[in-house]
């Protein structure tokens, strides 16, 4: 069996798991790609000079150092970007290729600078933006929000950038998964299940 | 039996006695009702079947799962505003903050004098509440489920000497994991997924999920069923009709979507209300930074509210979320977003609640988007204004070192001075950043043809046996959180409609 075909049986057998799974049933697993046979929509497809466009806004939209800065950055956040798309009307899918398009140009048509953002230093492409997020004209703060909201999301969803904030959900969450069933199991909880306080501040 | 996309290649027609369109707080409850009367229930359903063991806390892949549109779901007016819904097995409640607030007596006594129903009133409803509360486990949490940004609501809330009452959720032994907003993963939040429909199924529902339904089917005057597409998971492009024929078709998509699939039939047109009345309880969200951790993703979102100026019909309440979703939210970019995230341990993410003063419509939009409208009014602004400077105070009077405040040009306050600033500032209602959850009131229950949208029972004035058992169905809108008010008027929807059916079964 190839490869395209050895997988795609595999997505239904896992499909079918999911399918017969109790929908009650919790898991440790907490995976971010559960292997559940749920399918993540390809990437909506985009043109050479849009991708170049909307990765000079990643460049200045993620946060520099001392933030992490990852190796793949720039193609993760875009993949992580054009997944979302699909999955919304196509008007408005490709009303944010047009988006990308429109502030691309902003430099120009805000008489910023003679060049498009894709050919700007990150700092110039983010002092265009949030001059625009500034803007008295709603449709043009709007403009600006809708990328940045879908980089931002996008970065501040990766695990190195959890890691560097502090951000660790699993391991709680898995004790919790845990104490739920010794509770279910008919377990009288202790003072160490209690959360908190984490501050002398905050009376327990 | 759950079907998914690619199972309708082999079967793409069926028959029921009941189709319900939607598995949602109304969908959910009504067909589960019904399937438990003995009545053969099928739920046709536009998101996908993700069990508990599936839910993980990233939003990258949690939110096109659950979420509609990927939560791109956006209300046009001024200013405009983003909403969410779930589209998923469970629908809006697998992605809810999972409140269990009754609506109060005062407004199920205006329902009952809008309608003449004295089974809209508090008395008529109490049974029907009871059965919903116990379905769902509606109860207060438990002390191991209350973190430290509760914790530091409650102890605000009492120093500035307000009303905190712990919430009532649905909940069953929740010991918060706080993932409320992307799939319970301890499987204690009990949204229909886990409470409603395992009993729907476990009473021999069909459960076809993958389908967006696009239009009813409609016979000599008379609703037969319902067809739709199914969805192509790697494009998303629409791909094989499904269609499903049944005595009786139960429409509950939600505010946003009912209207809009009944519009396509051109309804409700004595009235001329099908997609009038849209309410939807606006909210704006305060981000409060603490100089200590205070780790607010780890304890329930909303174990409590500040219930204090409800009487105005403002509520205030913390309400956790992810850091992707925070990132969305973030009026900034580059270096200051990290300096706010970098805090995300010492965040409060809390919020201001106000109760609709006005309402606006929902109609079919181009390209397939239903078109919502909706404007806050002075009144609101007021509120909101005020709303946030009670906040401000409760969070400063609490060691807070700073708030990111939801006005346009005007997000960063340290004290109270800022605070006020920022307020006196904020006199145009574009700049208010709104948000909500909580759709309403599009196709509204009535006592006559002329000035609603569905009789008394549920069904269409103007469609025999299509009803409709959703958040839609609401006279004016609820002032809390509105699943439990749901679930119980689609019991209501059910009951009568299994008294109907079942003459028509014995026969």
């Amino acid at each position: 069996m190839d490869k395209p075909r050895r997988d795609e049986a595999a997505r239904k057998a896992a499909s079918r798991r999911r399918l017969q799974a109790d929908s009650r049933e919790a898991s440790e697993a907490l995976d971010r790609h559960p292997d559940d046979g749920w399918v993540l929509a390809d990437p909506m497809p985009m043109g050479e000079g849009t991708r170049r466009a909307l990765r000079a806004m990643i460049r200045a939209v993620c946060p520099p150092e001392p933030a992490p800065q990852l190796p793949d950055l720039e193609d993760r956040i875009e993949v992580s970007v054009r997944r979302m798309l699909p999955y919304m009307p196509p008007l408005m899918g490709r009303g944010f290729a047009v988006a990308v398009h429109l502030l691309d140009w902003a430099p120009v048509w805000r008489l910023a600078a003679p060049r498009r953002m894709r050919s700007l230093p990150p700092e110039r492409v983010l002092d265009v933006l949030n001059g625009m997020s500034h803007s008295r004209l709603l449709p043009l703060r709007q403009l600006s929000m809708v990328v940045r909201a879908a980089v931002l999301s996008a970065y501040f969803d990766q695990r190195e950038v959890h890691d560097a904030m502090g951000f660790v959900p699993q391991p709680f969450m898995r004790e919790r998964v845990r104490l739920r069933r010794r509770l279910a199991e008919g377990e009288i909880p202790g003072e160490g299940d209690l959360i908190g306080p984490y501050s002398s501040e905050v009376a327990p | 039996m759950i079907l998914e996309w690619s199972d309708y290649e082999s079967q793409s027609a069926f028959d029921t006695q009941v189709l319900v369109i939607g598995t949602g707080a109304g969908g959910a409850a009504a067909g589960t009702e019904l399937a438990e009367a003995g009545f053969e229930v099928t739920f046709l359903e536009e998101g996908s079947y993700i069990p508990t063991s599936s839910f993980n806390p990233y939003t990258a892949e949690s939110v096109p799962r659950l979420y509609r549109d990927a939560g791109a779901t956006l209300i046009a007016g001024k200013p405009p505003f983003p909403y969410v819904e779930g589209r998923c097995v469970g629908g809006s409640t697998v992605i809810n903050g999972g409140m269990a607030y009754r609506t109060s007596d005062e407004i199920l006594e205006t329902w009952a004098r809008l309608t003449g129903d004295p089974g809209l009133g508090p008395k008529g409803l109490e049974a029907l509440f009871e059965r919903v509360e116990a379905a769902v486990h509606a109860k207060p949490q438990r002390p191991e489920s209350i973190g430290d940004d509760n914790r530091i609501m409650a102890q605000g809330a009492a120093k500035q000497g307000w009303t905190y009452e712990f919430s009532s959720r649905n909940q069953d032994d929740c010991v918060g994991s706080n993932n409320c907003v992307l799939g319970c993963v301890t499987g204690a939040k009990q949204s229909t997924l886990v409470s409603y429909m395992p009993r729907a199924r476990a009473a021999g529902a069909r459960v076809l999920t993958d389908v967006r339904v696009d239009r009813l089917l409609i016979e000599g005057g008379r609703c037969v069923g319902a067809s739709g597409r199914t969805v192509d998971p790697y494009t998303r492009r629409p791909g094989r009709r499904v269609s499903v024929r049944a005595q009786v078709v139960i429409v509950a998509c939600g505010a946003v979507q009912t209207p809009y699939l009944l519009l396509n039939h051109k309804l409700g047109r004595a009235s001329g209300q099908l997609g009038k009345n849209f309410l939807c309880h606006p909210n704006v969200k305060l981000v409060a930074l603490y100089p200590f951790d205070v780790h607010g993703h780890r304890g329930v979102s909303q174990g409590g509210q500040v219930r204090h100026f409800h009487k105005e019909g403002i509520i205030l309440a913390e309400n956790m979320i992810p850091p992707g979703a925070v990132g969305a939210h973030l009026p900034v970019a580059g270096a200051e977003a990290w300096e706010l995230m970098r805090r995300y341990n010492q965040m409060i993410i809390s919020g201001v609640l106000v109760e609709d003063s006005s309402s606006g419509t929902v109609k079919r939009g181009f390209g397939g988007m239903a078109n919502v409208r909706y404007e806050i009014t002075r009144h609101d602004h007021e509120r909101f204004l005020k709303g946030v400077r009670l906040l401000s105070e409760l969070h400063f009077g609490m060691g807070a070192d700073r708030v990111v405040l939801p006005f346009v040009g005007h997000h960063f306050a340290r004290s109270m001075d800022e605070v006020n600033r920022a307020i006196a500032q904020t006199t145009d209602r574009r700049d208010l950043e709104l948000f909500t959850p909580h759709l309403m009131g599009t196709a509204r229950m009535g006592a006559t043809a002329q000035d609603s949208v569905i009789d008394l029972d549920g069904q269409l004035w103007d469609l025999p046996g299509c009803y409709v058992a959703d958040a839609s169905v609401f006279p004016t809108a609820c002032g809390v959180n509105p699943q439990i008010t749901i679930m119980a008027l689609a019991t209501r929807v059910a009951h009568r409609l299994a008294d109907r059916l079942r003459p028509a079964r014995a026969a």
